[in-house]
């Protein structure tokens, strides 16, 4: 009944829409003012900052006369001349890097298991959310409480198991102490991210899986061939916020790490953070971000393209 | 499949605006606008102030001023006090106090959980700040005073009794670079040298005087079992604080940072280069905990105090903490000595209350005398009860230093004579005031953690810090 009723519609077409009656609104500016509240809301929120910070990013501010005078892209080429950009640069690529990869993996892995119905699946689905709840700042005070060297709860569960003999200092290397930090921020966005892979695999015709199955395929020939294709949208949209995630991580930086050990964890959000806030030195701190702004757009841009393209195949 | 495709196809072809590419572009727009929206809130017309963590301790629910609500305020202008909220318990009773003696301002009291520097001086940047006296040190005094934050306090009534009041030395380290008084003290620090006695006695070995004997020292203690890591030093990046370790340490052996008018001292001073490699071998060989340079100031603390090392550098409520047995499990074995070196000198710092260029007067300068001199009978209330007695720190004013009241505090925890001989032999870095000195510490700090690890050359990391220093002064 529900197939018939739908079928029944009569769908615009190029000719119907040739024909449309005096006084209707076109489509695409029907479309315009459903979406302008929006819209305006999106300008008014985004566009203003983003527009005032690249302002700023040509200015130097003077506080005493509250003035910004036009120094050019002064302000980005010191930032770029500066001894801790690249080194910063290189370390939240590399951090991104991490992050979408867990990311993905593990949110699959998730929406995988928790794809097929099973008992207590609904209690199972609220409890993996819960950890996407979790303030950056709480995040990342959990998580130097789990890795402390003098109390963390996985020193003491990993020597009770004989695993080591020594509690261990985690937060001593740079390299390690980026890895829990990327491992954090994964573990807050794998909720979000298996919920959105859960939804797209619903999407799924078990149609095809059947007829893989009759073909021979077995189950991961199946999921590269049916069911990566089909969620390929979710995943990249989970790859746009995993780099989102990555490049704007700061909480657990500011309550764990300061930057440091030395510098090994100073990330981009983390440097324009203190050339701004702590350095006063607004305009560079704007040019800092919006170097992360052209590379989150570029990145962004590339995966709405993909997006796009995956549509029309 | 096909025809839905095709549809897709020739709906994008003609420009229509699908939900699907509003989500498109709201993506897109979205990611974009992300990180430049982290700047623009701090512009020096903008208003942060909202961003900011502040833990409000207002015992008396009255708004700061500028606020909403203070225009509905009665009778009483409130002045609010700004400090980080490590002090806060300690400082609430005067506020309590305060409150009870003076009938015409109400003081409220606004503590900062974390990064207090930091928030404080976004909050600065933004306007209307909410808050009217608040502390500081002089590495962030002449930079707040060039930006606008705070006002010259020259022309406050009584302030010349003040200034001849204090200990001779200071008042330099109050005044601008063009001669205004930018801030009034609120304590003397002095690094100080703390041992634990029961692990010395367990070696059999003495307090060491030298540096050298220090590494031997802290080598047998390890050897030997006593303790793992001999040394829990401050080389943390909170509040920048391995700063004040490092100045001590070079200080002990007769060093010198800075040149009279700030050139980089520290470059070629034999000094900083013995203590960076002393240190570096102390990292190598263990003697410190691994982890130091991410612990936290608190975890920091409780290492020393949980007679998990032998011996710490830090100021003296640091150090009278861990002779209190309801905060220390080595009470009863903590001694001060001086600090080794070959002069045995130590760094000499002050802490300092300022007035924002905004607060009403003579109200907030009421508070500041309060806190910072004299109450309205004419005694060093806050200095003598609060910095001299709980906080057992020197106060700007030898009166109350030498006082009998504080010299009993003194015995109390500690021996009064070592005290007072590391006193002595403390002098300060006047070029600490200068207003590039605030961007020079924490940059110092991450290049000396990068030193002692061995990640960068010492020669290197020095050289890095002087041409910061001269590409700034």
């Amino acid at each position: 009944m529900a197939v018939r009723e739908a079928s029944s519609v009569q769908r615009p077409t190029a000719s119907t829409r040739r024909h449309r009656t005096r006084g209707e609104f076109p489509d695409w500016l029907a479309g315009l003012g459903y979406a302008l509240p929006a819209l305006l809301l999106t300008l008014a929120l985004l566009a203003w900052p983003l527009l005032y910070s690249f302002w700023l990013s040509l200015n130097e501010v003077d506080f005493r006369t509250q003035e910004l005078t036009f120094v050019g892209l002064e302000n980005y080429r010191s930032v770029l001349r500066g001894t801790l950009f690249w080194p910063s640069l290189i370390r939240t690529l590399r951090f991104a890097a991490i992050i979408i990869t867990g990311t993905v993996v593990l949110a699959m892995m998730f929406a995988l298991a928790v794809a097929d119905r099973f008992r207590g699946q609904g209690v199972f689905r609220s409890l993996i959310i819960l950890p996407w709840s979790m303030s950056q700042v709480m995040l990342g005070l959990t998580f130097g409480w789990i890795f402390n060297s003098t109390y963390g709860p996985l020193n003491g569960l990993l020597y009770d198991l004989g695993l080591i003999d020594e509690y261990v200092a985690w937060f001593a290397d740079g390299r390690t102490v980026l890895n829990i930090l990327a491992f954090a921020a994964i573990w807050n966005l794998v909720p979000l991210a298996s919920l959105l892979l859960m939804g797209a695999l619903q999407t799924v015709p078990l149609d095809l899986h059947r007829a893989g199955r009759v073909d021979g395929a077995g189950p991961v020939r199946r999921f590269w061939s049916i069911t990566v294709p089909h969620i390929k949208d979710s995943i990249l949209v989970v790859i746009v916020l995993a780099t989102l995630n990555a490049f704007l991580t700061f909480g657990p930086i500011l309550v764990l790490t300061g930057g440091g050990p030395g510098t090994d964890t100073t990330l981009l959000s983390w440097l324009g953070y203190r050339r701004g806030f702590r350095d006063l030195e607004l305009g560079e701190a704007a040019a800092i971000f919006y170097i992360m702004t052209l590379m989150l757009g570029v990145i962004a841009a590339a995966t709405v393209t993909a997006l796009g393209r995956n549509k029309a195949e | 499949m096909e025809s839905q495709s095709s549809k897709a196809e020739f709906m994008l072809s003609r420009g229509h605006l699908t939900r699907r590419r509003f989500l498109r572009l709201s993506l897109t727009t979205g990611a974009v606008g992300f990180a430049p929206g982290l700047v623009a809130g701090c512009s020096p017309t903008g208003t942060t102030e909202d961003s900011a963590t502040t833990v409000s301790a207002d015992t008396t629910s009255t708004p700061a001023p500028g606020s909403a609500s203070s225009t509905e305020a009665p009778a009483s202008a409130t002045v609010t006090l700004r400090h980080d909220a490590g002090v806060g318990p300690i400082i609430e009773p005067y506020v309590e106090d305060f409150n009870e003696r003076y009938d015409d301002v109400e003081l409220a009291s606004d503590f900062v959980p974390q990064d207090y520097f930091g928030v404080t001086q976004t909050q600065l940047a933004a306007g209307d700040v909410g808050f009217d006296v608040f502390f500081g040190d002089p590495a962030n005094t002449q930079k707040w005073y060039d930006a606008g934050f705070i006002r010259a306090l020259d022309d406050l009534p009584d302030m010349d009794q003040l200034l001849a009041d204090l200990a001779p030395g200071t008042e330099d380290l109050l005044r601008s670079e063009d001669g205004n008084l930018m801030a009034v003290p609120y304590f003397v620090g002095v690094e100080l040298f703390a041992y634990n006695s029961a692990h010395l006695d367990a070696i059999g070995a003495d307090v060491p005087t030298t540096w050298d004997e220090f590494l031997d020292v802290a080598r047998e203690l390890k050897a030997e079992g006593v303790v793992d890591t001999p040394y829990s030093p401050f080389w943390s990046q909170d509040f920048d604080i391995i700063w004040w370790d490092f100045v001590a340490e070079v200080f002990s052996d007769g060093g010198e940072v800075f040149g009279p008018t700030g050139e980089p001292a520290f470059l070629e001073d034999p000094a900083v280069r013995s203590t960076l490699e002393r240190w570096r071998v102390l990292y190598q060989e263990g003697l410190v905990p691994a982890d130091i340079f991410t612990t936290s100031y608190g975890d920091l603390a409780n290492v020393f105090a949980g007679g998990r090392s032998t011996f710490t550098i830090r100021y003296a409520p640091e150090l009278r903490g861990f002779t209190d047995d309801t905060r220390s499990q080595v009470a009863d074995d903590v001694r001060l000595a001086l600090i080794p070196g070959s002069t045995q000198e130590s760094y000499r710092w002050l802490g300092t209350w300022m007035i924002t260029a905004d607060s009403d007067e003579p109200e907030a300068w009421e508070v500041l005398q309060y806190l910072a001199y004299k109450d309205r009978e004419g005694e060093f209330y806050v200095p003598s009860n609060l910095i001299a007695g709980e906080l057992s720190l020197l106060t700007a004013y030898p009166a109350v230093n030498s006082s009998p009241e504080v010299q009993d505090i003194v015995r109390s925890w500690t021996d009064p004579a070592v005290l007072a001989d590391q006193i002595d032999k403390s002098r300060t870095v006047p070029v600490e005031k200068a207003a590039w000195f605030a961007e020079f510490r924490p940059l110092f700090a991450g290049i000396m953690q990068d030193m002692i690890r061995g990640n960068v050359p010492i020669e290197d990391g020095l050289a890095q810090a002087a041409d910061f220093v001269n590409a700034n002064r």
